[in-house]
């Protein structure tokens, strides 16, 4: 790994440990490998966001020739939301893509990931299906948010109804996330949800 | 101008700061503060790309320095400005920045080494390369060797080369370690928490009567009581545990004294009995075992007097040294306190009689007068007359067997002495 990426991330690494966002808990960095090329960040979901409550985990990649380009980050835990692939974690960030400046760290990057989850941009899309839910039926997509905050993210909101139609589904031998997928595609109609998947 | 004051002014600051920890710590503490600057530069020398030291300083046109390495770099494939997006031309808007560069050569830092020996000052530029050449710097470890810091269990996972490093991080980041303690302590309590709750409400229902129809709104009561029986308790023990202390205190004081005033009241009969004795000579067996094996060894009786105000005496018992299967019995003259007061030699008439348990014609009784020529009889320097006067060979021990003496492996010897 070039010289400079390495010791960029060590000195960001300790920007980051010492931050007072650390020491409130809402950011989080691990690393993986001692050799600075994978981190480990975690980010709390903002309050008064369907996200409230859960810890999203993230995938960082430095790439040899950080800090020039951006690192490459992903959503290691599912979660629902416009920018977001709900399969991959795949992230629709500007500042990830063309608008990343070499004067941005990874503490500025966990932060405008935080401030994404509060502010979703469904114009510019990563996940079509929850862009449209968003605005097409803000409620529902938020509760769909919710319930994945819960299961997926350790969330307080349990939803007992969902619950209950994923576990129909379950019974009729669908694996549950195949289920969760369906049923939040299609605004939690069962029936309609039953027709794609059987289709 | 008032740029250059001011770093003055915080260079001064840091230093006093060092200063003050020093009073608790070692030398090494107080040279924290370069260290510092080096590990991450003031601000206005730090390259917003490498985030190291400005090396060959250059200005934008928007008003941000960088390492002519970095920016250019960075140009080859934006031409905004890192820091605010401004159009950047890379041939018009970079100019280099001298004042920045003398400035930055005028720094002085020390060799992040200084914790294990190292006293270079150098330029923060060349600590890099000094690095590499520093006869102070230690090798680096494998992985599995490092030293851990000593906050791992609660999540701080650096790792160190050697001691002062990690003393030197044990200092530098106490706000983090606290930061994670209480973090720590906090989960911990949750789990205390859920625990006690869950086992004190168990107890609680254990020591509860069955609960009545209806009536389950007491649920806080019963932890309450709980709470108020266990303190009641506790208390209790307490007291008796100090309790049982006094006792205890009490008892051997008690004991102390009673022993003392047996030994007096013994001391009194042996005053008293007016010159007539007994003795109880108990575990006879062994003692004449031992006496085989042992031909030099004595058994003494306690002393008796011969009136309240008379004369001390103490009998001895011992093998007779002729034939081992004969006791010598013989009586020793004691000191006492009243010795000033009496007629010396001791004169008068001394009986030994061996008591058979249960028929008393079969005594065996030696009656003698004393002899006032023998040194037996003169006054004692010592505790004892080292004299004794009596019978070398005085009972047959066979006999005394045979003849059924011996009852309860006990031999009973009374004597009589009066002063005439």
């Amino acid at each position: 790994m070039a010289n400079i990426a390495a010791q960029r991330i060590k000195r960001e690494f300790k920007e980051v440990i010492k931050s007072e966002e650390v020491a409130k808990c809402a950011i989080k960095l691990e690393l993986v490998d001692d050799n600075y090329t994978e981190l480990r960040g975690e980010i709390a979901g903002p309050p008064d966001t369907a996200y409230e409550g859960g810890n999203f985990l993230l995938e960082i990649k430095v790439p040899e020739t950080y800090p020039f380009n951006p690192p490459k980050v992903r959503f290691m835990t599912r979660i629902w939301h416009p920018n977001i692939s709900s399969v991959t974690g795949a992230i629709c960030l500007d500042i990830l893509k063309d608008q990343w400046a070499a004067a941005m760290t990874l503490r500025t990057v966990l932060l405008s990931l935080q401030a994404l989850l509060s502010a979703a941009e469904p114009d510019d899309p990563q996940d079509a299906v929850v862009a449209r839910q968003y605005k097409e039926n803000l409620e529902m997509f938020k509760l769909t948010a919710r319930h994945w905050t819960n299961v997926y993210a350790g969330g307080p909101n349990v939803n007992p109804e969902c619950d209950e139609k994923i576990k129909r589904l379950i019974d009729m031998g669908i694996e549950e996330h195949q289920a969760r997928v369906a049923l939040s595609s299609y605004n939690w109609d069962l029936e309609r949800a039953t027709e794609q998947l059987f289709s | 101008m008032a740029d250059g004051v001011n770093s003055i002014m915080k260079k001064d600051d840091i230093s006093s700061k060092g200063n003050r920890v020093t009073e608790f710590g070692g030398s090494e503490i107080a040279q924290e503060s370069s260290i510092d600057e080096f590990a991450a530069p003031e601000a206005k020398f730090e390259c917003p790309i490498c985030l190291s030291w400005l090396r060959d300083p250059v200005l934008t046109f928007c008003g941000h320095r960088f390492c002519r390495v970095c920016i250019y770099e960075w140009l080859e494939k934006e031409n905004a400005c890192p820091v605010d997006n401004k159009k950047l031309n890379r041939d018009k808007d970079i100019f280099p920045d001298n004042f920045t560069r003398r400035e930055i050569s005028q720094q002085r830092t020390k060799c992040p080494n200084i914790i294990r020996g190292c006293l270079m000052e150098l330029s923060p530029l060349d600590v890099e390369s000094h690095l590499l050449v520093c006869e102070f710097q230690c090798p680096e470890l494998p992985d599995h060797e490092k030293l851990r810091c000593t906050f791992v269990n609660v999540g701080c996972f650096e790792k160190f080369e050697d001691e002062p490093e990690l003393q030197r991080h044990l200092e530098q980041n106490i706000q983090q370690h606290l930061t994670l303690l209480s973090q720590a302590y906090a989960k911990v309590n949750e789990v205390q928490n859920n625990d006690s709750s869950s086992s004190a409400l168990a107890q609680a229902n254990f020591w509860d009567p069955p609960p009545k129809a209806g009536a389950s709104s007491t649920q806080v009561v019963p932890d309450e009581n709980l709470q108020n029986l266990l303190r009641a308790l506790y208390e209790k023990i307490i007291f008796l545990e100090q309790k049982a202390r006094e006792q205890d205190i009490i008892l051997s004081n008690m004991s102390e004294q009673i022993s003392s005033h047996v030994s007096t009241i013994s001391n009194f009969q042996q005053r008293y009995c007016n010159g007539c004795f007994i003795w109880y000579f108990n575990d006879f067996k062994a003692k004449i075992k031992s006496m085989r094996d042992n031909p030099r060894l004595m058994h003494y009786s306690p002393g008796f007097y011969t009136s309240s105000y008379g004369y001390k005496l103490c009998l001895r018992i011992n093998l007779s040294p002729r034939d081992n299967n004969y006791l010598a019995i013989l009586f020793h003259v004691m000191k006492s306190e009243h010795d000033q007061a009496l007629d010396w030699p001791f004169c008068g008439r001394l009986s030994i009689t061996i008591v058979h348990p249960f028929q008393s014609y079969k005594n065996i009784k030696e009656t003698m007068m004393s002899r006032p020529e023998l040194q037996a009889f003169n006054r004692p320097m010592h505790d004892l007359n080292p004299k004794g006067f009596g019978y070398t060979e005085f009972a047959s021990i066979e006999e005394l067997f045979d003849q059924e003496f011996i009852a309860n492996n006990q031999l009973i010897i009374k004597v009589n002495a009066q002063p005439v």
